[in-house]
């Protein structure tokens, strides 16, 4: 294919920059929906099938916040700090309109999310391979990977508007704000205990706000 | 071709510097009837000065009938008689004595100075 | 009037507190090789990235290649071949996957030429960007800037820092390339004797303004040291203007001058004066007259 150049070579150019990152990301991807079953001692063969799954939840809750939070902000800050340690120089002395290489950039951090996007799958497809789903339930895992997909993609929107729009410091205290508040709903889930940011959470979440994708509850199945 | 003096913190011009050394070598024989200059391109190039300047050497050698501009083609040693040559190198060593002189007494150097200098220059390095 | 490729109308721009270039208007004319000298700090490379959008004036009017800036500067930007003072590209890359970036970027990349230049100053292509020594930095940039095939090239500091061999090299590239097509090109540098050698204009900077735009050739031949005897006690209403003056022995002073004419010397005999001297200066000393003018307290002794 020898369609859009720009996008090629820079997608090319991040690609080699963030290697390792992408790599390291879709293991962890992969790794989250069997480490949530492991965690919640889901192989504890007295519950049934159902129940395990459920027991799953809470864990694959945290770790997939957490893994695409990560995964965001990894992509979008880490290409773009790469740009701002030679003072964005080359990239404005490219004869291209500011809001095109913007547009450029986010293009090809999207697509370098599939990778990650693809590991989550296959844990996905691994966990519910060795169990039976009751045939009402045979779309769920790829409903869970839509799901995690699209709130993939709102997290990777709203740290670009950010870190593109507001430049480094600004997107250094945003980062730090949004892992301390994941980080917070992580710990909260993981020790079952009350969410200490629960208002918050809330309005963020709330049916208007592009954030109520999370509020989907990460079941396996719905109960 | 050789344009290792040159010099721009000289107060003769570049372009000028180039079209006397470019003079001197038809003078001496080094370039003779029909050779090829550099090209402009090249001889900018080498020296490292602004395409101009070799352009307005040449022109000004052009102008004097010593070279030929042909389009396309490059710049040539214009067919100059011998006598040319002969009255280049006179005029040129004309030239030399002036200013060696002119330089002396600047400087208060004296002619016998100047001549017992000689002298003794040959004498060394026979 | 003709042409102008780069054209800054009383442009302003601050920079912290204090103003970097204040009301500053410039003009580079197509085809020209305009040799941009100036101390440190005196605001050159502030200019280079305004007339290229990479900062906003706080006023004046800039315009590149016809094109308004920083407006449109983007479709100016293939046409221009950029050097900058500093490394600017991603470390990460090795020179073939820079090559082929920059490829995608500029339509009117040569590879043929790319390739020709790259032999030429031995540059693998295997090699990481953050693994280059200055002299290949130094020449991987010339080549990127050329490569495009440019009509404007803008240069800052292209051979600061580089070893005399790579310099030759890197101007020997960069005159070929204007002697074959006639591109219009600004070169920033302190090495005053090579700005010397390859402009045929001269602009230079002091403080954040442009004190003197002009043809090299008249402000070589324009600036001259004077050794005058019988000095008259009052020098007013010269026809040139008298940049500096420093006293010698009995009446006799050395004068700096700018725009100088020969028949000035009738004029200096009409005072009373006696010409002894007129030296030539080059164009390091013109520049550092010329800028010790500029300072009152410096200017005269």
């Amino acid at each position: 294919m020898t369609a859009f150049p720009r996008y090629r070579a820079l997608l090319r150019q991040q690609l080699i920059l963030q290697r390792v990152d992408i790599a390291l990301l879709t293991i962890l991807a992969a790794l989250a929906a069997p480490a949530a079953l492991i965690t919640a001692r889901a192989f504890d063969t007295s519950l049934g099938s159902a129940e395990r799954l459920l027991a799953t939840n809470a864990m694959l809750a945290a770790f997939s916040t957490l893994h695409l939070v990560a995964s965001a902000i990894f992509l979008v800050v880490r290409a773009y700090s790469a740009d701002a340690a030679v003072r964005h120089t080359y990239a404005a002395s490219l004869p291209i309109e500011r809001g095109r290489y913007a547009l450029l950039r986010a293009a090809t951090g999207l697509t370098l999310g599939l990778l990650p996007l693809a590991g989550f799958a296959i844990g996905v497809a691994v966990v519910t391979a060795g169990v039976a789903l009751p045939p009402a339930l045979y779309a769920y895992p790829v409903a869970l990977v839509c799901r995690y997909a699209l709130a993939f993609v709102v997290t990777f929107a709203l740290a670009f508007a950010l870190q593109y729009g507001a430049g480094r410091r600004a997107s250094r205290i945003a980062v730090t704000m949004i892992l301390v508040l994941t980080l917070t709903v992580v710990f909260a889930e993981i020790a079952e205990q009350p969410n200490i940011l629960p208002s918050i959470g809330r309005v963020l979440v709330s049916p208007w706000s592009p954030l109520s994708v999370f509020a989907a509850e990460w079941k396996l199945f719905d109960v | 071709m050789l344009f290792d003096r040159l010099d721009p913190r000289l107060p003769t011009p570049l372009y000028a510097q180039i079209a006397e050394r470019i003079r001197v070598a038809v003078a001496v024989g080094e370039l003779v009837s029909g050779d090829a200059l550099p090209s402009v391109r090249a001889l900018a190039g080498d020296l490292r000065v602004n395409p101009a300047t070799v352009v307005q050497a040449y022109r000004e050698l052009a102008q004097e009938g010593l070279v030929d501009m042909r389009q396309g083609s490059g710049t040539f040693i214009a067919d100059v008689a011998m006598d040319w040559r002969a009255r280049e190198r006179q005029q040129t060593i004309a030239r030399l004595v002036r200013e060696l002189l002119a330089e002396a007494a600047r400087l208060g150097i004296s002619r016998d100075d100047l001549q017992r200098a000689l002298a003794a220059h040959d004498g060394a390095t026979t | 009037m003709s042409e102008s490729v780069i054209r800054l109308s009383g442009v302003t721009y601050r920079a912290g507190r204090d103003f970097a270039i204040q009301n500053l208007s410039l003009a580079v004319p197509r085809g020209a090789v305009y040799g941009f000298l100036g101390p440190n700090g005196s605001g050159k490379t502030t200019t280079i990235r305004l007339l290229l959008g990479m900062l906003r004036a706080d006023a004046g009017r800039i315009d590149v290649l016809g094109h308004r800036v920083p407006e449109e500067i983007h479709r100016a930007l293939g046409r221009i071949g950029y050097v900058p003072e500093r490394g600017h590209l991603w470390p990460h890359l090795t020179i073939e996957q820079t090559l082929a970036t920059h490829a995608a970027f500029f339509a009117t990349w040569d590879a043929t030429r790319a390739e020709e230049l790259r032999r030429r100053f031995d540059l693998r292509l295997s090699q990481r960007i953050s693994a280059l020594s200055k002299g290949e930095n130094g020449k991987l940039m010339m080549l990127l800037a050329l490569a495009t095939q440019p009509e404007l090239l803008v240069l800052d500091e292209p051979t600061d820092g580089l070893d005399p061999v790579v310099r030759r090299d890197v101007l020997a590239t960069l005159v070929e390339y204007v002697a074959t097509t006639q591109a219009s090109v600004l070169i920033s540098s302190h090495l005053v004797h090579e700005q010397e050698r390859i402009c045929d204009w001269v602009g230079v900077m002091d403080r954040g303004a442009l004190i003197a735009e002009v043809p090299m050739q008249e402000f070589r031949s324009g600036i001259k040291r004077l050794r005058v005897g019988n000095v008259p006690a009052v020098v007013d209403a010269a026809p040139f203007a008298l940049l500096s003056r420093e006293m010698g022995v009995g009446r006799a002073e050395t004068w700096v001058v700018r725009g100088w004419q020969a028949t000035h010397a009738e004029w200096i005999s009409a005072q009373g004066g006696a010409l002894r001297d007129v030296e030539s200066l080059d164009l390091e000393e013109s520049f550092v007259e010329l800028l010790r003018s500029g300072r009152p307290t410096e200017g005269t002794r």
